[in-house]
């Protein structure tokens, strides 16, 4: 597809607007024209960048393009509709009232939402190291490269809080009175800039102290935080609904409110609606004062942020750490040099795939939710806890981590170099077998044990021994099935690109082999949970074992006749 | 004649890391200057604190008998410069991305996107004028670069590894390029690890050595003897002269007798 002629051309309506205010520029020692061209074609870039809105382009849009296709803003648009979608459940949590802890919830999400987007999402538009490189040698100014920058993503930040705060302000028009929504209007957006410089001020300090490895770590772990984040809210109506716990945050001055910045914000609404007490009063002085301070301090180290860009294109050249965990669950292959290095290659290929921590990092923090979601749902009566530990099939909820599985790994077939590993198709005495089978175990050892672990440690106090044996059980299980499922959809790990449809198709597949086969396997270990056969669940723990056992001597014998296979 | 760009005693250090040091030479007009160094001896960091990406520790840089300190960005908009890594926005087409350059260096859009477009087809890309860079071959995007540091008519122009990934044909068009522009008064830094190629265009060779200027002269001036060339003249700045004996050794681990 050609580039049409016209649509490149189409003035932004926010060029137009910051037309009326080229004078207010001229005093800041920017160039204005050059300011506008920036943004013109930076506009344009980033509708076209398919890895602009990471978080959601990654679950929901294939990367993969004709060569000479130009991607369209279609992609970035559908993104935006989620925010749309939270704005509507946000509004809908004001129609139960205007009070102070209503309007704490609603700005604690919109923090939560927004912070985290500016964070994740923005980290290309706001580290672009190219910038400097293309557009900072042409005789662009520091200072009017940064303001490029800083209404770029003022821009995307605009339309996301349009969509967050839209329908909280129509609903308040109707619900409270017009007023008082132009009142949380006016706060709303004075939070907003509050929130974005905070955001930026957290990025100077990061770029400041870490390189640009450290920082690119940093950026992935606050976009797998917000993915689990999303999905943790969305299963909260479950937990809340079956617990009894009092939710009410009343409007007192604490020590750690000097931390609670959505509160403050919250404060002057409240205050508009009743009287100024001495807490609203600090709250609220809390929120001004802050909101000054982060605006001039980021113009004060503005300048220096160009500069800290450049730490960007380092990388850290310290040769990766062996740890612990990684000697102890290499133990297995302690015989096997082959598989030994092929455990250890994988875990360090893993280590650096970042789209993959990305895309299976948030299922694993979902499936933990899940267990706990299965277990608020079926175990707690009335919010009664100590019913749990009468009901000893609770534990088998931890069987729920096998949800991950899929993904798990589905997602070791791709890579961001599958360049990389290509080239072991080609080197003879390469036993694709067992690097699969190394990277499988690599993938559990790093990943799924300590899920287990994790679920273990917060089970067994809850549950009782139980849940541990329990736990033991259904990580053997898990263990089985992702034998299965290396078994039925993978190939070479890490040698092919990424294709979301390619990944959709198989997991959807993949997790309902991994339904049908959990069904048997936790009906048994129910059966096993009878308290008249006592010791059941450790005989579930042998019977696993035996069936892993021979999982794998198949597998290892099929491979002995093809090894390449 | 004037110089065009001049370094006095300038230095660069990276915390506790010496990369520059002393380094103090001067370029007059119309000069092809082969800039050359093993990877590591600073070429890089004395290129980013000439482009103004970097700051001098120490020294003073005077380009077109102007500070750069003190007028950067009028500096800059006389400077073309090819960068060695494909720093380039691929998501938009050459048409796009040569016409925001040109822009920057204040050309008009209609002007800039014919200039590109003319020269984008003399190299014989033209078809990909209106083609995403995403989709282009490594020696069509460096095609793109070099357009990109020539649109707006500079009198001083860096090309780091210019040659990369071209075809042979293009290398011919832009070898006989740089002897026009040199002929036009303008100054050319040419770096490149492939010796032959800055043997065979550079009036000066500048040879960067440890952080220091190791040799800085005409070509004649720099080796004693006719037969002597570049490659040899660098082995022996650089101390560098057990190239057969390490040969011979990676042959030897290879097994190939």
């Amino acid at each position: 597809m050609l580039y049409k002629k016209g649509k490149a051309n189409k003035e932004s309506g926010l060029l137009v607007f910051l037309d009326r205010f080229q004078s207010l520029f001229a005093k800041r020692h920017i160039n204005y024209q050059k300011l506008r061209l920036i943004l013109k074609y930076k506009l344009l870039l980033y509708t076209r960048d398919t890895s602009f809105f990471t978080v959601f382009m990654q679950m929901k849009t294939d990367n993969v393009k004709k060569d000479d296709e130009i991607p369209t803003a279609r992609g970035l648009l559908r993104s935006l509709w989620y925010y749309g979608i939270y704005g509507v459940i946000f509004g809908l949590l004001l129609l139960f009232g205007t009070s102070f802890s209503a309007m704490c919830y609603f700005f604690l999400a919109y923090f939560m939402i927004l912070f985290t987007t500016i964070l994740s999402s923005f980290s290309s538009v706001l580290l672009d190291p190219r910038d400097r490189q293309i557009i900072g040698i042409r005789g662009v100014n520091d200072q009017t490269l940064n303001a490029a920058r800083l209404i770029h993503i003022s821009y995307y930040v605009g339309i996301i809080a349009f969509l967050l705060v839209g329908p909280a302000f129509l609903i308040l028009i109707w619900r409270a009175s017009p007023i008082f929504a132009i009142l949380f209007l006016i706060d709303t957006i004075l939070f907003t800039i509050f929130t974005s410089f905070v955001a930026l001020l957290l990025y100077f300090v990061i770029l400041h102290t870490f390189n640009g490895d450290k920082l690119r770590n940093m950026i992935n772990i606050f976009q797998v935080a917000f993915m689990i984040l999303i999905y943790a809210a969305t299963q909260l109506p479950n937990l809340l609904d079956n617990l009894n716990v009092s939710f009410t945050i009343s409007p007192i001055w604490h020590w750690w409110s000097v931390i609670a910045f959505p509160f403050w914000f919250a404060a002057p609404l409240a205050a508009s609606q009743g009287t100024w007490t001495p807490s609203l009063i600090i709250f609220t002085g809390f929120a001004i004062l802050g909101l000054i301070l982060s605006v001039i301090y980021y113009l004060h180290i503005s300048s220096q942020f160009e500069v800290m860009l450049e730490k960007l294109a380092t990388h850290s050249d310290k040769r990766p750490r062996v740890g612990v965990w990684q000697r102890l669950m290499v133990l297995p292959y302690r015989h096997n040099l082959r598989k030994r290095e092929y455990f250890n290659l994988a875990w360090r290929l893993n280590q650096t795939e970042r789209d993959y921590h990305l895309r299976v990092y948030p299922v694993l923090g979902l499936t933990v939710v899940i267990v706990f979601v299965f277990l608020v749902e079926f175990g707690i009566d009335g919010g009664h806890w100590e019913a749990l530990l009468q009901n000893r099939w609770l534990t088998l909820t931890v069987y729920a981590m096998a949800f991950s599985i899929p993904q798990l790994i589905i997602n070791l077939r791709y890579s961001s170099t599958p360049e990389a590993i290509s080239v072991f198709k080609i080197i003879p005495g390469f036993h694709a077998h067992d690097f699969r089978q190394a990277t499988v175990w690599m993938v559990v050892a790093r990943l799924l044990i300590p899920q287990a672990l994790l679920l273990a440690v917060l089970l067994t106090p809850l549950l009782g021994w139980q849940a541990l044996i329990t736990d033991i059980n259904a990580t053997l299980y898990a263990l089985l099935i992702s034998q299965i499922i290396a078994g039925q959809s993978m190939r070479l790990p890490f040698a092919a690109v990424y294709t979301a449809s390619q990944s959709s198709s198989l997991g959807l597949a993949n997790s309902f082999i991994t339904v049908l086969v959990l069904i048997p396997g936790v009906g048994l270990n129910a059966v096993a949970l009878l308290p008249k056969l006592g010791w059941g669940n450790f005989l579930i723990t042998g019977v696993w074992l035996i069936i892993l056992s021979l999982t794998l001597y198949r597998s290892n014998k099929a491979a002995t006749i093809s090894p390449q296979a | 004649m004037t110089d065009v760009l001049s370094l006095n005693h300038v230095a660069k250090h990276f915390e506790n890391h010496q990369v520059l040091r002393d380094v103090t030479f001067a370029i007059p007009a119309g000069q092809i200057v082969g800039y050359i160094g093993q990877n590591g001896a600073g070429k890089s960091t004395t290129l980013k604190i000439i482009l103004g990406l970097e700051q001098p520790s120490d020294g003073e840089i005077t380009i077109l008998g102007q500070s750069l300190h003190e007028h950067r960005d009028e500096l800059m908009q006389r400077i073309g410069y090819v960068p060695e890594n494909a720093d380039i926005f691929e998501a938009l087409t050459a048409n796009e991305y040569l016409s925001f350059i040109g822009q920057l260096y204040g050309l008009t859009e209609a002007d800039a996107r014919y200039k590109a477009q003319q020269l984008l087809t003399i190299l014989g890309n033209g078809d990909s004028f209106n083609k995403p860079i995403s989709s282009f071959s490594k020696g069509m995007r460096q095609s793109v670069l070099i357009i990109a540091s020539l649109l707006h008519n500079p009198n001083l122009l860096f090309w780091d590894e210019p040659l990369n990934g071209l075809d042979a044909n293009t290398v011919l068009i832009i070898e006989e390029v740089l002897g026009k522009l040199r002929y036009q008064g303008k100054t050319i830094f040419y770096s490149s690890h492939i010796l032959d190629v800055v043997q065979a265009v550079s009036d000066q060779i500048l040879l960067l050595h440890d952080g220091r200027v190791a040799a800085h002269g005409t070509f004649a001036d720099l080796s004693n003897s006719t037969d002597t060339t570049l490659q040899q003249l660098f082995n022996d700045m650089t101390g560098f002269k057990e190239h057969g004996e390490k040969a011979q050794a990676f042959i030897d681990v290879l097994g190939v007798s």
